[in-house]
């Protein structure tokens, strides 16, 4: 019979006909060609790495943008207390005390605070030492207290997640397939700092061997992959350590 | 927007599909791992303008099209990449070594016969006696005609049952040479 696209088309029941062996074939083709299951979850692992990338970046313009805000706040409160008690009333200013250099008021820039008498028609040299006034002719209003939400607080370190772990041995993924070892090799140092007994140690062991291997340095690649084999010789890692410096 | 499936169902349920497509478009080993991430990704990334609710192995096989395509380029251009997950490990001897002989050989006639079909032919097979599917929604997937799909199907068809009819004799001669 030609095996021709375009021979003629018998319909369905053509195809749907038995065929033991056949199924028997595919069946076993069906077993056989299956993904090992340590790359499907190593597979996982990097995609998971991947896509959480995007939500990291949106958490991390979410939290600048929180803390410029925190900022600009504690900016407005500091001149608060810079100019507590300032009010647009120029008498209850010169009660507070305060008064411009040359006693007129001026923008909110140069106003300083000086404890000093209200000004006279004649105003001093603006040379005048203005904190040599003494302290005992304080204002009659107290000054505004400082609200206490304003204060800042420092918040601890929340403490690194599988998903920051996953990140960062993603990091060390890209550096090694970007043939980037240098880069590869401070990713895993941070990776060694932060995730000592992490869920990706094993594979942070084989990855920094590639990668010292890669970056020339052979005597130490070798010696991390003879000792890592020598305590995980029938780990599913093993035969990827086994490759790293292999050819001379 | 609907009950859209996660990324993780998605990805458990549909890895070895992926996989074994991406196999059979010729992405060689050590790139297969980088296009079945890349698959996700993509899918993961275009979630908002992927239609989700139709069939979500036609969305992967197009997708995996594409990116195995790309990858089959890179690869004749670059020898060797580093893989970014492990490498290539097979699976540790089973308790029954016999009976997995057995199974390499089987699935081994029909990997050689399907890598001995074009394209066309290998894929309508894959996605129906392999994969499951209907002739029609692979047609669908495909984007060819259902009467082609048949067409191609039954050809696919005859040249495995051929082959495994190959196989089968094989088998019979060493039988009856060992009975002797």
């Amino acid at each position: 019979m030609p095996l021709d696209d375009n021979a003629p088309f018998d319909g369905p029941e053509s195809f749907d006909g038995g065929d033991d062996d056949l199924a028997l074939y595919v069946a076993a083709f069906r077993e056989v060609e299956q993904p090992d299951p340590a790359r499907r979850d190593a597979n996982w692992r990097a995609i998971a790495a991947t896509t959480a990338a995007p939500r990291r970046r949106w958490l991390w313009i979410a939290a600048t943008a929180a803390a410029i805000a925190a900022t600009w706040v504690l900016v407005q409160s500091g001149g608060d207390v810079l100019r507590f008690g300032r009010t647009e009333d120029p008498e209850a200013r010169e009660q507070a005390g305060y008064v411009h250099g040359d006693g007129t008021g001026g923008d909110t820039e140069s106003w300083s605070r000086t404890r000093a008498p209200a000004p006279t028609p004649t105003p001093p040299p603006v040379v005048e030492p203005v904190v040599e006034a003494p302290v005992v002719e304080a204002p009659a209003v107290a000054p505004t207290p400082v609200p206490e939400t304003t204060t800042p607080r420092p918040r601890p370190r929340p403490a690194p997640s599988l998903a920051d772990e996953t990140a960062l041995f993603g990091e060390i993924q890209r550096a090694l397939v970007e043939d980037q070892p240098r880069r590869a090799l401070e990713a895993i140092a941070r990776h060694e700092r932060d995730f000592p007994r992490g869920a990706f140690r094993n594979e942070r062991v084989v990855a920094k061997a590639r990668a010292l291997c890669a970056a020339g340095r052979r005597d130490a690649a070798i010696k991390l992959r003879d000792r890592f084999l020598a305590q995980h010789g029938d780990s599913h890692l093993a035969p990827s350590m086994r490759a790293v410096c292999s050819t001379p | 927007m609907g009950d859209r499936p996660s990324l993780e169902a998605i990805y458990g349920q549909y890895h070895a599909f992926v996989w074994r497509v991406a196999q059979r478009l010729g992405v060689s080993p050590g790139a297969l791992d980088d296009v079945v991430q890349e698959v996700f990704v993509v899918i993961h990334r275009r979630r908002d303008e992927l239609d989700m609710s139709g069939s979500i192995a036609g969305l992967l096989y197009g997708v995996t099209r594409r990116v195995a395509g790309r990858t089959r380029q890179v690869e004749q251009r670059r020898e060797s990449r580093l893989s970014l997950v492990e490498e290539p490990t097979r699976p540790e001897a089973e308790p029954d070594p016999e009976s997995r002989v057995l199974l390499e050989e089987r699935a081994a006639v029909v990997r050689d016969a399907l890598d001995g079909m074009d394209e066309d032919k290998r894929m309508v097979f894959l996605l129906t006696a392999v994969e499951g599917m209907s002739i029609p929604e692979a047609a669908t997937i495909l984007e060819i005609n259902v009467n082609t799909a048949y067409a191609r199907a039954r050809v696919a068809r005859e040249m495995v049952s051929k082959a495994i009819a190959r196989h089968r004799a094989k088998e019979e001669r060493v039988r009856v040479h060992a009975t002797r």
